[in-house]
Parts: C-alpha cells; sequence; structure tokens
C-alpha cells in the first residue's frame, strides 16, 4: 500500500509566526495516524492545510498524488474533516444540519434522512435534534461535528480531537466507529493530546512540537526509543550477591540496576526480550526467581521524552 | 464531476443562507414597517411637496424605496459572512467536497436569493400600490430584482472577505449605504442631479442607479419612458457586465485569496 498523504516540507506562517515550520512524512493508505502534540504545536494547522481550508507558506502536501495547492478541488473530493471546535449557527439545530452536510457530501435527501437518524442515534444524540446548537451540551455539540464525518466517510477522515469533550463510554464507542472506518480500508488522521486515544487507535503516531516532527512510528517503536524505557522489576529468593548483579548487568547490556527488598529493578530496552535473558541468566547463576513484571514506557513517556524533555535538554 | 453534480452543489450551498431566513424575523417586522411608512406616508408627502417636469414622483419613488431595500438586504449577506467568518462557519464551508468556483456562485445566489425573499413582502406592497396587474410584468420584476441582489449580496459577501471584521465593514456599509444609495437615481431623477456635474456622472456608473430604472422600465414604463439613466439596452449590458465582474471578481477572491481561520 501507498501513501495516501504526502506532507513535504509543510511551512505555514501566520504573519511573523511559524506555525508549522517544515514538515516531511507521509500517512499511509488504510492505516489511522494519530498526529500528537502539546497544545499550539500545529497540529490543527497541519491539517487545515490538509482539509485544503488553509494554504501553506511553502512546501506542498499531496493526498493520493492531487496537490492542495495545485488541484484542491480534487483533494477536497477525497478528505474531510471534523474540526476541533464544533462548526455551526447558533440557530441550526443539528438533524437539518446534517442532514445538509450529508446531502452536501453525496447523499438523497431520503437515504440523508436515514443515514443521520442511525448515526444520531449511535452516537446517543437523537433525542436533541430539534434543539437550537447554542442549546446544547459541548459534548454534544462535539459528537454533532464528529457525526459529519461519519455520514461522509471519505477516503481520507481527519478527526481534530475527536473526543476531547466525550464521556468515557462515549469515547470508546467513537473509538470502535473509527477503527470501523479503517477496517472499510479508509485512511483516518487523529490529532490528539489524550495518549491513551492515541495508543488505542493509532497504527502510528507523529509527535509534533512547535511546528516540527520530532518522532514518526508506531507507538511500539516509540516507547523502544526511548533509552532504557522498560522496567524489568525481579523478585527473588535469597540475597543477592555482588557478581550476581554484575553478571545480570553484562547479560541485559544496561548499567541502570538497583537493588532493594529483594526486589531488582533493571532499565533496559525490549523488555520482554530482557526478561528471557534475566531468567535464564539468574538460574544459571542458582537465583531463584519468585516473579517478574515488565513495565513499559507509557505514550505519556514517549511524549515527553520527545517533546518536554528535549525542552529543558536541549537534545 | 458533471455538471449536474455542480449544479446540485450549487442548489444545496444556496440554500444555506435560505434556510437562516427564520432568525431574520424581528428585523424583517421592522424592515417591512418601516417600508409602509415610506411608501404610504412620506412618498406621499414628498411627491406633493417636489415636481420634476411632468414625471409622476410618486410612482418614481416607490419603486426607488424598494431597490433601497434591495441593497440594504443585499448588503446584509456581508454581514452573516462576516458572522460566519468568526463562528469558523467558512472554515467549515471550505473544507466541504464542493469546487471553490461553485462555492463562491451557491453563495452569491443563496444570498441574492435570501435578499430577495426578504424583500418579497415589499415588493407585493409595491405591485398594489403601483396597481401592476399583468403577470407577466410582476415576474419579470421579481427576477429582474433576484439578480440584482445576487449580484450586489455577491459583491458585499467578497468585500465581507476581505475586510474580515464587523467593525470595519459596519463602518464601509454605513457609508455605501449612503453614499451609493444618495448618488443614484434611486430617489432623484437622472434629469434633476444634471444640474451638478461630479453629481450626475457618478449617477451615471452607479449600478444601482441602472438596476432601479430597469426595474422602473418594467414597472412604471409610461412614467420613466425616455427618463432614465440610460436605454433600455444599455442598462441590460451594463447590468450584465457588472453581474460579470462581481462573479468573477468573487472567484477570483475565493479561488486564490481567501482561506480560513478568522483569527481562531
Ligand atoms: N488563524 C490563525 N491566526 C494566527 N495564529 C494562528 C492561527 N491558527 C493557529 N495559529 C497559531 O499557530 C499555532 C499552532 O496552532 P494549532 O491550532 O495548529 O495548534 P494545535 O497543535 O492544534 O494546538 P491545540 O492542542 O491547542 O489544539 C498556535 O500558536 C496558534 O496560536
Ligand atoms: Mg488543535
Amino acid at each position: 500500500m501507498g501513501a495516501a498523504v504526502r506532507v513535504r516540507g509543510l511551512v505555514k506562517k501566520f504573519g511573523n509566526f511559524t506555525a508549522v515550520n517544515g514538515l516531511t512524512f507521509d500517512i499511509e493508505e488504510g492505516e489511522i495516524f494519530g498526529l500528537l502534540g502539546p497544545n499550539g504545536s500545529g497540529k490543527s494547522t497541519t491539517l487545515l492545510i490538509i482539509a485544503t481550508v488553509y494554504k501553506p507558506t511553502a512546501g506542498d502536501v499531496e493526498v493520493y498524488g492531487h496537490s492542495v495547492t495545485k488541484r484542491p478541488d480534487e483533494v477536497r473530493k477525497l478528505v474531510g474533516i471534523a474540526f476541533q471546535d464544533p462548526k455551526a449557527l447558533w440557530v441550526d439545530n443539528p438533524y437539518e444540519l446534517l442532514v445538509w452536510h450529508a446531502m452536501v457530501v453525496g447523499y438523497g435527501l431520503l437515504d440523508a434522512r436515514r443515514a443521520v437518524r442511525e448515526i444520531m442515534e449511535e452516537l446517543e444524540i437523537w433525542e436533541h435534534r430539534g434543539k437550537l446548537f447554542s442549546e446544547l451540551s459541548g459534548g454534544t455539540r462535539k459528537k454533532v461535528e464528529i457525526a459529519k464525518l461519519f455520514l461522509q466517510k471519505p477516503k481520507v477522515s481527519i478527526f481534530d480531537e475527536p473526543t476531547a469533550q466525550l464521556d468515557v463510554t462515549t469515547k470508546h464507542r467513537v473509538w470502535e466507529m473509527i477503527r470501523a472506518l479503517k477496517d472499510e480500508g479508509r485512511t483516518v488522521i487523529v490529532a490528539t493530546n489524550d495518549m491513551t486515544e492515541a495508543e488505542r487507535l493509532s497504527d502510528r503516531v507523529g509527535i509534533i512540537y512547535k511546528g516540527s516532527l520530532r518522532a514518526l512510528g508506531s507507538p511500539a517503536e516509540l516507547k523502544d526509543r526511548i533509552p532504557a524505557g522498560d522496567v524489568l522489576e525481579l523478585r527473588v529468593d535469597g540475597a543477592l550477591g555482588e557478581h550476581v548483579i554484575s553478571a545480570l548487568a553484562r547479560a541485559l547490556g544496561t548499567e541502570k540496576l538497583n537493588v532493594s527488598n529483594g526486589t531488582l529493578k533493571a532499565y533496559v530496552n525490549r523488555g520482554e526480550e530482557k526478561a528471557a535473558i534475566a531468567i535464564e541468566t539468574l538460574s544459571r547463576l542458582g537465583v531463584r526467581v519468585r516473579s517478574i513484571s515488565i513495565k513499559e514506557p507509557t505514550l505519556d513517556d514517549v511524549f515527553f521524552y520527545f517533546t518536554g524533555a528535549q525542552l529543558g535538554e536541549g537534545k | 464531476m458533471s455538471i449536474w453534480d455542480d449544479l446540485r452543489a450549487l442548489a444545496l450551498i444556496a440554500f444555506w443562507d435560505v434556510r437562516k431566513l427564520r432568525r431574520y424575523t424581528f428585523f424583517l417586522a421592522m424592515r417591512f414597517s418601516w417600508f409602509l411608512l415610506q411608501v404610504l406616508v412620506f412618498g406621499l408627502l414628498v411627491a406633493n411637496m417636489v415636481s420634476v417636469g411632468n414625471l409622476d414622483y410618486y410612482k418614481f419613488y416607490v419603486v426607488g424605496a424598494f431597490m433601497a431595500v434591495l441593497f440594504s438586504m443585499s448588503m446584509v449577506k456581508g454581514h452573516d459572512v462576516v458572522e460566519e467568518f468568526e463562528d469558523g462557519l467558512i472554515d467549515y464551508q471550505l473544507s466541504l467536497p464542493v469546487k471553490r468556483r461553485v462555492l463562491a456562485i451557491g453563495r452569491a445566489v443563496g444570498g441574492g436569493l435570501s435578499a430577495f425573499l426578504h424583500s418579497l413582502p415589499m415588493l407585493i406592497v409595491v405591485l398594489a400600490v403601483l396597481g401592476i396587474e399583468s403577470l407577466p410584468a410582476a415576474l419579470a420584476l421579481a427576477f429582474a430584482s433576484f439578480v440584482f441582489a445576487s449580484s450586489l449580496a455577491g459583491v458585499a459577501m467578497s468585500v465581507a472577505l476581505v475586510l474580515r471584521s464587523s467593525d470595519r465593514l459596519d463602518i464601509l456599509m454605513g457609508v455605501s449605504d449612503s453614499l451609493l444609495v444618495r448618488v443614484s437615481t434611486i430617489f432623484y431623477p437622472i434629469a434633476a442631479v444634471s444640474a451638478v456635474a461630479a453629481y450626475y456622472y457618478l449617477a451615471k456608473v452607479n449600478p444601482l442607479s441602472h438596476m432601479v430604472d430597469a426595474l422602473r422600465l418594467i414597472a412604471i414604463p409610461e412614467v420613466v419612458q425616455g427618463s432614465t439613466v440610460s436605454s433600455a439596452q444599455a442598462m441590460i449590458a451594463f447590468l450584465t457586465g457588472f453581474a460579470v465582474a462581481a462573479i468573477l471578481s468573487s472567484l477570483v477572491l475565493l479561488d486564490k485569496k481567501i482561506e480560513g481561520g478568522y483569527g481562531r
């Protein structure tokens, strides 16, 4: 499978301020791509350029080979976006707005009504269909916004913080719905600050910070890239001698070991492999392992490492 | 995409403005009362005070008052667009799978249609006051009003997209309302303004003069025959040119210049 979206040297300036500063990456066809970054890092700006709402200052984006600068009309047929801030007039009622949207994206009137009803029921907002938009709760507005994209089902679906205001149950439902889009062969881009969301949903994530790409890969790959990010915890019978500890350090290839109260902690990469090595090494030395656990770094750790950490250390 | 898909999209985009009709009920009621007052009281008073040759000034005035309404209803569309910018709705529309050209024309037509619908009650008053019974004349008036409203709304929306600020737009609208309406043949016959040369030439090139006199030629030909701003053919040519220029400029604008993000 090729790239659905190619971002090349993308720059976006607002006046003197550079919001996106030379982004280059591909989004593969059929994947869920998570765009991660702290507030103001340029996620929404990037997504809005892909959706042809903003024009790049420099660089380009191609969606299935169509450039957003040269053939935006073609790009727009393939891309849809659910905005971070729900878009509606305060006098709109959700049902009419969604039916209008459905028709603009190609449904006939009757199909539009049926599909809107289905999606509103699925998102549990059918009862709010006749209210004014200004009367809706934040979460309900957000549901109306993402409903647009589930109706539209474009080849490339862009969600800008889709579950930001949703309760836990709804979050899980929306994640399932997003995964269903992928299962139908569509490409999905999700901008988020929510690590659980990124981790559960994304095949790959790109971490951006101050408009630049800091890391790109699957969540597992990125975790592995944090030096000694996994923690092995071993409980053993009896005391651990110096020779055992240094043998273990050699076998695991790490200096970072510490022992307290019969628990040994080793900071390593690729925890699962190292756990096997640790057990083997210890039993060869006649030490009985009672329990072992691996604590992986969370995506939070990854996020801090690639954004926060570099803030302080300037690496 | 076939031409039918484009037309379908155009109709849907145009419907965007029309469906907002209900938020204007109070505004429309005010406008309508004011219009009745103009036509039934002020118009009669003024017509009794002035005489321009043998022109029936009252009938002349009634069509002018309607044109002034049509103009300001079309200008309101500019406000709508600025408001939509502020609410991010222009961003939303820019993201829809619709060609930019279709979006531009659709919004202009929708703006024109809704300005026309807003003015429709006044048009009916005009028909009644002038005693127009011929259906072709009424339909021609309605159609011409709709076309004029679309070009004016297109211009207002384009200006709004460039200004992107309700304050600046308010000022500009205030000025254009007083200037454009005054320096035209909306209330003053071209013969009457010929005394002031600058005024005369400005009124001659003002599209509103051509629009209002075109409406008069349809509604009250016996009154204005020979005293319009130009000949019928010249007015049609001028107004067609104006509509085309309005549409082209908004197309270029939307295609090349406009992007989303009202300060966000
Ligand atoms: N239309 C605009 N005009 C001026 N500055 C803008 C505009 N849009 C975004 N910015 C600025 O660009 C930067 C990036 O904004 P963007 O919305 O892309 O960030 P984000 O990563 O989506 O943040 P968040 O997590 O808060 O949504 C911010 O500093 C923002 O203030
Ligand atoms: Mg954002």
